[in-house]
């Protein structure tokens, strides 16, 4: 009888896509007046590998805007991706550059959170000189930088620290940042005399008098196991309920559209090395939507690389037009405001997805 | 003389102008720039670049196509927005606008004469 029930199992995840029957009924968060997404921007997130710090933002606004809150009084994405790193963690070795979405909603939650409003106010104080117009992504990269180079057992530590963000720097490659950039920023910080503490230190530092609220949204459930249908599924669920659900996958499949996961058995995590193919530039969005198109099922992907961002491999953008008017399906770019989104079929996202995290 | 400057200056301005038939007004870094499409492009550039390859913005745009800059697994990590690095390592600055009512971002990269172009529109 197990051996049986292991055979259905196994011949079940070998099907093709169409046996399974979906439940494909329109949903569309982006179009009620009253849709917490109405009053949430489409973020850049630019150089900083902060994509998961994003999505986290994305569900968590989207949750408080639901029960309440007011506009921009949320999470800053790259404060989320700062506090999960620095703060609840002390043996992760890793930069901003990685990270997932539960972890940064789990440590916001256990540490509390300075609003959206607050953190660009205090950031903005350390854009000086040349890091004038220096974005919230390059500062904190350029911080990361400073911080994850801070020694104080060092005989200069200022000195220390800044030749080795700039060591780093070059050796990282990092287009999007310059010396000069981090050489001001870290001058300034010297002047807040915040320059000779650890990372942890400096977050407190950085944000005091600022008012850590506790942060009341539900536990999120995370998964990475199971098929490409379960996790389209994991998505319906979220949508179902009216919520918008985040998604890793492989960005190449916004330019491949034959690009694929590995495919090993669902018991394997898809996020594992095993099922993870070179070229799959890991990243993380969100959910918004879900139409039925001839019998295929569409998701809308909302992305944080951009206002006016299209997908290579999406025919269908949703869009707000310059006159204030939402479109499903945008025709022509000219006259578009902003992008919220691009259309995916089910099967090109089921076999790119590696994790969904939903409230 | 200066009649005749005075004259080829409007004439080439007007030229320029006469080829952004459509124009959006973005505010790049706390400064308006009022910007044409590109149809090309599908983007957004500078009102000089409206003359073939006459501007830094174009000429990144137009090396970008070509699709010889390649950007790895390591320079993309943690979902990187592409466009930027392939800005920045062809010569341009990436520069923060804000989208009114929603303030929504989009990053525009700058070429070395100032211009400008979306920079999702480089690939």
């Amino acid at each position: 009888m197990i051996k049986k029930a292991h055979l259905l199992f196994a011949l079940l995840t070998l099907l093709p896509f169409p046996a399974f029957a979906r439940d494909c009924a329109e949903k569309d968060l982006n179009v009620a007046m009253t849709s917490p997404l109405t009053n949430m921007p489409v973020l850049d997130q630019d150089g900083s590998g902060s994509c998961y710090g994003h999505s986290a933002a994305t569900l968590i606004n989207y949750e408080l805007l639901a029960n309440g809150g007011a506009p921009f009084t949320g999470i800053h994405p790259l404060y989320g991706a700062w506090v999960e790193k620095y703060v609840n963690s002390t043996i992760k070795s890793d930069g901003l550059d990685s990270g997932e979405a539960v972890d940064v909603i789990s440590s916001l939650k256990k540490k509390g959170y300075c609003s959206e409003i607050e953190v660009e106010k205090r950031l903005k104080k350390l854009k000086v000189d040349c890091a004038k117009g220096t974005t919230d992504a390059q500062l904190l990269h350029i911080l990361e930088l400073i911080y994850d180079n801070y020694s104080s057992f060092s005989f200069n530590p200022y000195a220390n620290a800044v030749e080795s963000a700039k060591k780093a720097r070059a050796s990282k490659k990092d287009y999007h940042i310059t010396d000069c950039q981090i050489e001001s920023v870290a001058a300034e910080l010297r002047l807040k005399d915040m320059i000779n503490i650890p990372a942890t230190a400096l977050l407190s530092k950085l944000f005091e008098g600022c008012k850590h609220e506790d942060l009341k949204v539900g536990e999120p459930k995370e998964e990475h196991i199971g098929s490409d249908e379960h996790m389209l599924n994991n998505v319906d669920n979220a949508l179902n309920r009216d919520k918008p659900a985040e998604i890793s996958i492989c960005s190449k499949m916004f330019t491949d559209p034959n690009f694929k996961l590995n495919g090993v058995l669902p018991s394997v995590n898809r996020g594992s090395l095993l099922n993870i193919p070179s070229g799959c530039g890991g990243h993380s969005v969100v959910i918004t939507g879900r139409k039925n198109v001839g019998g295929t099922c569409k998701y809308l992907l909302r992305n944080s690389w951009g206002s006016l961002w299209k997908a290579d491999t999406a025919t269908e953008c949703a869009c707000i037009l310059n006159t204030g008017k939402y479109l499903d399906v945008c025709p022509d770019a000219s006259i578009v405001r902003e992008y919220l989104g691009c259309w995916f079929k089910e099967d090109i996202l089921g076999k790119n997805i590696f994790g969904t995290t939903s409230f | 003389m200066k009649k005749l400057i005075t004259l080829m200056f409007l004439f080439s301005t007007s030229s320029v102008m006469a080829n952004c038939k459509t124009s959006q007004t973005f505010n790049v870094e706390g400064i308006e720039h009022k910007l044409c499409y590109f149809k090309k492009g599908e983007a957004w550039v500078s009102p000089a670049c409206m003359k073939k390859a006459s501007c830094d913005a174009l000429k990144i745009y137009e090396a970008s196509t070509k699709k010889t800059v390649v950007v790895t697994e390591v320079e993309a990590e943690g979902g990187k927005n592409q466009s930027n690095i392939i800005c920045q390592k062809l010569g341009g600055t990436v520069m923060m606008a804000k989208i009114p009512p929603r303030n929504s971002q989009q990053t525009f990269c700058q070429g070395k004469d100032k211009s400008l172009i979306n920079a999702n529109a480089l690939d």
